[in-house]
């Protein structure tokens, strides 16, 4: 879970996430006890747009590209899908640079 | 959720993905005003000084009030959101934002403390103070279009009244305002400086970011989309027995009332479970509801459609600004063959999935939609289930204060949204159509209705609300079926750029029958779609247009003929000739400006007029 990828290390890039949740769609539940693999949108923590916000959100502050094709239930079903999926992304950016 | 969502979603983005950047800019003369502004704008022209658009919202605050940290808040505010020193006006046809430059907050602060008052007398005179602040009317060109009020009640108490008009501020903005002031608050009491981070962009980057992306292909696609899928002509649901004008402009204002509304805990989650074991959102089953409701309480009226308002902050640096941006969602039900709640549901799902997917398209750009003459807000609903946040001001215990009175511009507006797994809300209404037993009952019903279809959704519609007879409400003004007999129009339709190449040469006589040819053959452009009506017009009133073809209208002719006219005159015009005149002879002030303008003669005959 050390590993560094683009200058994030993956417990930075979780930690960010999830962050980001607490803050903007759980602010008021003061302990919202939402494991890793909860699923966000059975728990009802992200309805329809709540998917866009955090899309935007995750370009923006991983400086990654989100395709359409990205946006499907795997990658967002969690905390820890959401983390394998901006890591990944992070991964391809890193690759696509040093070519 | 339902692959149809998902796909969505997929197909939001990829739409979105055409855009152009959103780009922060220095300077921009005259900024336009983004396409909702503009409707917002018309429809205060047309009904100018009316409080339909204004969104107060007050709080009791209890404890020691640090009156100069709460000023330097609302100012260190008003410097930070660039909207709340915007005003509107129109020029060259066109509707710009002004934007004043950053200034000292003026806190008007009212005492209404008395030692020898009974504590209810000040209460009476508290609700009096507020109602007066409340709706006291806006002037969108002068503005200013955010005011705030301290009402002092004690030593330690006082009512904050913050208010603004719609068209610089949404439902999005009030959390917006609620963060940036719980902490301007605090860092002003403890004696700091503003920390917040400045802001990417403005709302006139947004406005200017939308009129490019909405010119080019995308608007034809999300056009082409709509008018699909709302090609059937569509009504409003026709509740009340009253028959309603067509005209938005020819209503007085109506007055508005409200009723809260919570489900039990019990109620709440069966809802919730329902949404999950149906692959269904929350927002879909509470539509589906409101759908039967309006349903069985207009006598089964089988097709209808609702309005929906959808937040439209595409941008991540747009979900930080105080301002404008929601669209309304146009999302028609058919109700023809006594479906099943579940049947209904996955319809709902289908128009919502798409018209989320499509949600970028301002109501006033669909085209080729008949909407009957009917005004988009006859019943509306929304609900969101992202936390609220609180208004937090340190050491003061703050407790909203209910405001009451003002107008409305819709019959029913149901806004419900979930917090804690719980569902509450307000069901908003015109005092109009409903008496506040009505609106009681008919929120009585949606909860009886919604634990029947979570707990029996196989069951057919007709079984729900057995109890409500309604006779079926009066045809409208303008009948649905058959359509209303129009011929086709005949002769070539003068267009503007044709008056406006005659008119230069033309005799002053001729110039009179150029316009009112050119008034006639826009209002069948546009306003009727090419349908000449049967029986000549004399008057825009007699037509009975919904208040989007009006804007439409009225907006297409101040562009083409680049004149500023007060909307509101095209309502009060008794005839089409007298218009046509008035039109001239704006028109022709706007030429004399320009040839004096221009001294090398550019129209200069047009002087001797």
């Amino acid at each position: 879970m050390n590993q560094t990828v683009a200058s994030y290390t993956e417990e930075q890039v979780a930690r960010i996430i999830r962050d980001h949740i607490d803050q903007e769609f759980l602010f008021r539940s003061k302990d919202s006890g939402l494991a890793d693999d909860d699923s966000l949108i059975a728990r009802g923590v992200i309805d329809s747009m709540g998917i866009f916000r955090l899309v935007n959100f995750l370009e923006q502050r991983f400086e990654i590209a989100v395709s359409p094709p990205d946006i499907v239930m795997e990658n967002f079903r969690s905390l820890q899908a959401i983390r394998a999926f901006t890591v990944n992304r992070l991964r391809g950016r890193d690759g696509q640079e040093s070519d | 959720m339902h692959p149809d969502i998902w796909r969505a979603f997929q197909r939001l983005r990829t739409l979105r993905s055409e855009a152009p950047p959103l780009v922060p800019r220095e300077h921009v003369e005259d900024p336009p005003a983004s396409l909702q502004q503009e409707r917002l704008w018309y429809l205060d022209q047309a009904s100018p000084g009316g409080s339909a658009y204004h969104l107060p919202v007050a709080f009791r605050l209890s404890g020691p009030l640090d009156w100069r940290a709460l000023r330097l808040s609302l100012e260190a505010l008003e410097h930070r959101h660039e909207s709340l020193r915007t005003t509107f006006e129109s020029s060259r046809g066109k509707v710009v934002q002004r934007v004043r430059p950053p200034g000292a907050f003026v806190l008007p602060t009212i005492s209404l403390r008395d030692e020898a008052q009974r504590p209810e007398q000040q209460e009476a005179r508290l609700r009096e103070a507020l109602h007066r602040e409340a709706w006291r009317p806006f002037d969108l060109q002068r503005g200013a279009l955010f005011r705030a009020t301290l009402f002092v009640l004690g030593a330690r108490e006082s009512v904050l009244l913050l208010n603004f008009h719609h068209i610089i501020y949404d439902g999005w903005s009030q959390d917006v305002l609620f963060r940036d002031l719980s902490e301007l608050y605090t860092l002003f009491h403890e004696g700091g400086r503003s920390r917040l981070t400045e802001l990417d962009v403005r709302c006139t980057d947004h406005a200017l970011w939308q009129h490019k992306w909405l010119q080019g292909s995308a608007r034809a696609e999300l056009q082409a989309y709509w008018r699909e899928h709302l090609k059937e002509r569509l009504q409003g649901p026709r509740l009340a027995s009253r028959a309603r004008a067509g005209n938005v402009a020819t209503q007085g204002p109506r007055e508005l009332g409200r009723l809260p509304i919570t489900f039990s805990p019990e109620l709440s989650n069966a809802i919730v479970r329902f949404t999950r074991e149906a692959g269904v959102t929350v927002y879909m089953v509470l539509l589906a509801a409101f759908h039967v409701l309006l349903h069985r309480h207009s006598g089964g009226q089988e097709q209808h459609f609702v309005c929906s308002p959808i937040a439209n902050r595409p941008q991540v640096e747009t979900e930080r600004l105080i301002g404008y941006f929601v669209n309304l969602l146009v999302l028609p039900a058919d109700l023809r063959g006594d479906p099943s709640f579940q049947q209904l549901l996955e319809q709902v799902r289908g128009v919502v999935a798409g018209a989320l997917a499509h949600q970028d398209l301002p109501v006033q750009l669909l085209e080729g939609v008949d909407l009957g003459g009917e005004p988009l807000s006859q019943a509306l609903f929304a609900f969101e289930n992202t936390p609220r946040y609180p208004l937090q001001l340190t050491q003061l215990d703050i407790t909203p204060v209910e405001l009451e009175g003002g107008t409305c511009d819709f019959d029913l507006f149901l806004a419900l949204h979930e917090e804690q797994g719980v569902i509450s809300g307000t069901l908003k209404f015109s005092r109009q159509r409903f008496d506040a037993d009505e609106a009681g009952r008919l929120l009585r019903d949606f909860e009886a209705l919604l634990g029947q279809a979570v707990s029996a959704p196989g069951q057919a519609l007709s079984a729900f609300l057995p109890d409500v007879v309604v006779p079926r409400a009066p045809p409208s003004p303008r009948p649905v079926t058959p359509e209303p007999a129009r011929a086709p129009s005949v002769g070539p339709l003068v267009t503007s750029t044709e008056v406006l190449a005659a008119m230069g040469t033309a005799r002053p006589e001729q110039r009179r029958a150029l316009m009112r040819d050119y008034l006639r053959s826009t209002i069948i452009r546009v306003a009727l779609r090419g349908q000449t009506p049967d029986v000549p017009f004399q008057s825009l009133q007699e037509l009975a247009l919904d208040s989007l073809r009006l804007i439409e209208l009225t907006g297409r002719i101040r562009t083409e003929l680049s004149i500023d006219m007060p909307v509101s005159h095209f309502f009060e015009a008794t005839s089409v000739e007298g218009l046509a005149d008035e039109l001239l002879t704006r028109w022709l002030r706007t030429q004399v400006s320009e040839a004096r303008a221009a001294p090398t003669g550019v129209r200069r005959e047009l002087l001797t007029l």
